[in-house]
C-alpha cells in the first residue's frame, strides 16, 4: 500500500509540474482578465468565480457565443495539458523505465488514472486561486455575494461557486479519462488531443443556452449547461445525479483502459526520449 | 533460471523470431550478439514482458511470464535508449524511478552513482549529459535495486575505454552477488570477455551457442 502511494505521488509530481502549474495560473488569469464584466466596479470574488466556472451566462436571445466557446474550451486545455503531457513522455520512451517497476501493466495504468484524478482536482483548485488572485489584482475585494435563482430570490453564492468547482472538476475527470484511454491504445498525442477537444467544443458550442435553446438538458461535458439546468432552467437535473452521471462515464472509459492495458504492447512503444 | 519455449514473432507477416528455445542459468552472464535487426532487442522484449510472442512461452524461476506476472519481479534493465526525464538531475531522476517500487534509498542511489562514476554529477540536470553520461546513468537505474535480472541491451554505447573497463567491473561484480545478466551487443569483443554463455543471434534465430 505504502509502496503504491509512493508510487502515485511520484506520477502527480509528474503531471503537476512547476512549468504546469505556473501555466495553469496564468492562463486563467488571462482568461478572468478577457472577461469584460470583471472589471466593472463593485464585483465580487464569487461572481468572477461563477462566470469562469459557472459557464454560459443565461441570454433572452439565442446568439452563437464563440468567444465563450473558444474561452472555455481553452480553460479545458489546462487539464489536457498536465495529464497528456506526462502521459506522452511515458509512451514516448519513459515507460520502458518505469513499467518493470509495477507488479503489472493494469496497476500501472490504475496508477496513471488515479494520479490523473488527483491533477484534475489540484488543477481545479489552481484555477480557483488564480481567480482569487485575478480578483484582487483587479480591485474586486468583495466576498459574500448573492444569487437569484428558481428556488430563491437571493441565496448566497458561495454553495453555488462549491457546486461549479464540483462540475467542472467532474467535467475535468471524465474528459481525461476519455483522453487517457484514447492514448493508451493509439499512442497518438495529436489524436489524443482532437479526442479531448471534440466532444468539449461540440457540447458547449451546441448544448449552449445561447445558441440552442431546445438542448438536451443533461449533457456530461457542459457543466455550465448542468449548473443552468439544475439551478435555473427547471426541470433541471439533480446535482448528484448529474456527477453521478459523469462519475459512471469516467468510470466505463477508466475501465476500457484497465482492460486494455495489457493489450497494448505499451513496452513496444518508444518515438522520443524523455 | 529462464527459459524461452520456440518463441515466434513477425511484423506485418516477417518472422523476426523464429522458433528459439533457449536456457538462461541463474548468476551467470549471458550474451547474445548478432548484426542490426537480427533479433536480439525482440528477444529482450519479450523476456522482459515487454512484448508478447505470437508463439511461444517464457518461464522465470519456474513460473510463466504473461500469466503469473506481467514482468520478472525483480528485474533491472536497459534497453534502447533510458528515458530520463531532462529537466531533473541524475539523482532525482533515479529517486523517481525507485520510489515507483517504494522508498528510495538516498544512500543506495548515492553509491550507484558512485558505482558507475557519476559522482561529480549527481546534481546536473540529465538534460547537460553526454551521451555517455546518460549511457552510464541507464545502467545505474537498472542495477541499483540490486536486481535478480539484468537485462542489458548495449550496454557499452556510446562510452569511451574507460568507460567499457568500468562496466566491464561492474557487471563481473553484478554476477558476483548472483544477479542473473543477459547482455546484448553487436560488438563480440564485450561479449567475449565477460560472459560465461555467447548466443549468436541471425535473422530472428539462435544459430549458435558457446560456452
Amino acid at each position: 500500500m505504502t509502496r503504491r502511494i509512493i508510487a502515485l505521488r511520484c506520477d502527480v509530481g509528474h503531471m503537476l509540474t512547476t512549468r504546469n502549474i505556473l501555466y495553469v495560473f496564468l492562463t486563467t488569469m488571462l482568461y478572468v482578465t478577457l472577461q469584460p464584466y470583471v472589471h466593472a466596479q463593485g464585483m465580487y470574488v464569487e461572481h468572477v468565480y461563477l462566470g469562469l466556472a459557472g459557464g454560459f451566462g443565461f441570454e433572452e436571445i439565442i446568439a452563437l457565443r464563440l468567444d465563450d466557446v473558444f474561452i472555455w474550451s481553452l480553460l479545458m486545455l489546462s487539464y489536457l495539458l498536465c495529464v497528456s503531457g506526462s502521459m506522452q513522455m511515458e509512451y514516448g520512451g519513459r515507460s520502458k523505465d518505469t513499467l518493470y517497476r509495477f507488479s503489472s501493466y493494469r496497476s500501472w495504468y490504475a496508477s496513471k488514472a488515479l494520479a490523473a484524478v488527483i491533477c484534475c482536482i489540484a488543477v481545479s483548485f489552481i484555477i480557483l486561486i488564480s481567480v482569487i488572485c485575478t480578483s484582487f489584482l483587479l480591485g474586486n475585494t468583495r466576498f459574500g455575494a448573492a444569487v437569484s435563482t428558481t428556488y430563491s430570490v437571493f441565496d448566497p453564492a458561495w454553495p453555488y461557486c462549491l457546486l461549479a468547482f464540483a462540475f467542472l472538476t467532474m467535467s475535468a475527470v471524465m474528459l481525461t479519462q476519455w483522453q487517457m484511454t484514447i492514448h493508451l491504445i493509439s499512442g497518438n498525442i495529436v489524436l489524443t488531443t482532437a479526442a479531448y477537444l471534440t466532444p468539449v467544443v461540440l457540447s458547449l458550442y451546441g448544448a449552449s443556452n445561447t445558441y440552442i435553446s431546445s438542448a438536451p438538458l443533461y449533457n456530461p461535458i457542459n457543466w455550465g449547461m448542468l449548473m443552468r439546468t439544475t439551478l435555473f432552467s427547471q426541470p433541471g437535473t439533480p446535482p448528484l445525479a448529474a456527477m453521478l452521471g459523469q462519475a459512471g462515464i469516467a468510470c466505463v472509459c477508466f475501465i476500457i483502459g484497465y482492460v486494455a492495458a495489457p493489450k497494448v504492447n505499451l513496452g513496444s512503444r518508444s518515438r522520443q526520449e524523455g | 533460471m529462464i527459459r524461452v519455449e520456440q518463441v515466434s514473432h513477425a511484423f506485418h507477416g516477417v518472422r523476426v523470431l523464429q522458433d528459439i528455445s533457449v536456457s538462461f542459468e541463474k548468476g551467470k552472464i549471458h550474451g547474445i550478439v548478432g548484426n542490426n535487426g537480427s533479433g536480439k532487442t525482440l528477444l529482450f522484449k519479450v523476456i522482459c514482458g515487454y512484448l508478447k510472442p505470437h508463439q511461444g512461452t517464457v518461464w522465470i524461476a519456474g513460473k510463466q511470464l504473461g500469466k503469473a506476472f506481467d514482468f520478472p519481479p525483480s528485474l533491472g534493465m536497459i534497453l534502447e535508449t533510458p528515458g530520463f526525464l531532462f529537466a531533473h538531475s541524475a539523482h532525482q531522476n533515479l529517486e523517481l524511478l525507485w520510489a515507483l517500487r517504494g522508498k528510495p534509498d538516498r544512500a543506495a542511489i548515492q553509491e550507484t552513482l558512485n558505482r558507475v562514476g557519476l559522482q561529480a554529477v549527481g546534481n546536473k540536470k540529465v538534460g547537460k549529459f553526454s551521451l555517455g553520461m546518460r549511457q552510464r546513468l541507464g545502467i545505474a537505474q537498472a542495477i541499483m535495486e540490486s536486481p535478480e535480472l539484468l537485462i542489458l541491451d548495449e550496454p557499452f554505447n556510446g562510452l569511451d575505454k574507460q568507460g567499457v573497463r568500468d562496466i566491464r567491473d561492474l557487471l563481473r561484480e553484478q554476477r558476483q552477488r548472483g544477479a542473473t545478466i543477459l547482455l546484448a551487443s553487436h560488438i563480440s569483443a564485450d561479449i567475449e570477455e565477460l560472459c560465461d554463455t555467447v548466443h549468436e543471434m541471425d535473422a530472428g534465430r539462435i544459430q549458435r551457442v558457446t560456452g
